[in-house]
């Protein structure tokens, strides 16, 4: 995927309590608006694909609000941003929470119904969702100490 | 999110689902599956309709719910289920787990 210019972005601070899902959402609305504006003669992505992208933010987002803050403070919060590229759409969110630890494989193995529910009530599905969903899912953890996840998704390329 | 249920006296029940079915709310929903199911109605329909959004956590009460129902001998099934949770549903390959039609009254005649 090709870094170079930014066509569209919008960008918020999610506070990490019961309204940030709320944030996280709206946001997403706002960005398939600034998406929308910039596709000129371009196809718009459809539904389906849009709804992958925001998959993928939302489990990421989740794991955040839900874990990154056990001990809080005043304000924890997380930023999240979404950025429109010539072939590809990215989401950034930064926390400066725990340090995440990646669990050592990706996809859990549930091996009973039972367990398949409560691996998925309680996230444990949500990174391996991130990697169906989107091309690129990368975390680092920054020489100031946040937590800095980046998704990426590749544009349809075809033309109206 | 909000959920009404609509209880017949014949045993099938249809849970209408408004909002996000999320982390947030996943716990509120396996609860009203539960209490449905404890009723004595083991027919369920969720009905997706008014459904704004579907997370890993809200799929986990929907797998739940499942287990429940049909250890009792019965079933819960989705009804009119929006783009984003179909593309969920598919994700995980839950699509396969869950019989999923197109209107509340195709998945109750379908009972």
């Amino acid at each position: 995927m090709v870094a170079g210019h930014v066509m569209g972005a919008v960008e918020v601070v999610v506070p990490v309590d019961g309204q940030g899902m709320d944030v996280v959402h709206l946001l997403l609305g706002r960005f398939w608006e600034v998406v929308t504006l910039a596709a000129g003669d371009r196809a718009l992505p459809t539904e389906t694909w849009r709804a992958e992208f925001a998959i993928a933010v939302v489990e990421i987002a989740a794991n955040i609000v839900r874990y990154a803050y056990p001990n809080r403070v005043d304000g924890p919060s997380f930023t999240l941003a979404l950025r429109l590229y010539l072939d590809h759409i990215e989401a950034v969110l930064t926390d400066e929470g725990i340090a995440f630890a990646p669990p050592a494989e990706v996809a859990p193995a549930a091996v009973s119904v039972d367990e398949l529910a409560v691996d998925l009530l309680e996230g444990g599905y949500g990174l391996w969702l991130a990697h169906s969903a989107v091309d690129e899912v990368g975390h680092e953890r920054t020489a100031d100490g946040a937590n800095r996840w980046r998704l990426a998704k590749r544009l349809p390329l075809e033309v109206r | 999110m909000d959920s009404m249920v609509d209880l017949d006296p014949g045993g099938t029940a249809v849970i209408h689902i408004r909002g996000r079915l999320d982390f947030l709310s996943a716990a509120g929903a396996r609860q009203r599956f539960s209490d449905v199911i404890e009723g004595g109605h083991r027919r369920l329909v969720v009905d997706l309709d008014g459904l704004e959004f579907l997370d890993s956590s809200g799929l986990g009460a929907l797998i739940g719910g499942l287990k429940a129902a049909r250890q009792t001998g019965g079933d819960l099934r989705l009804a009119r289920a929006p783009e984003q949770a179909k593309v969920i549903l598919s994700l995980t390959s839950l699509d396969r787990v869950f019989r999923s039609y197109g209107t509340v009254e195709e998945a109750l005649a379908d009972y």
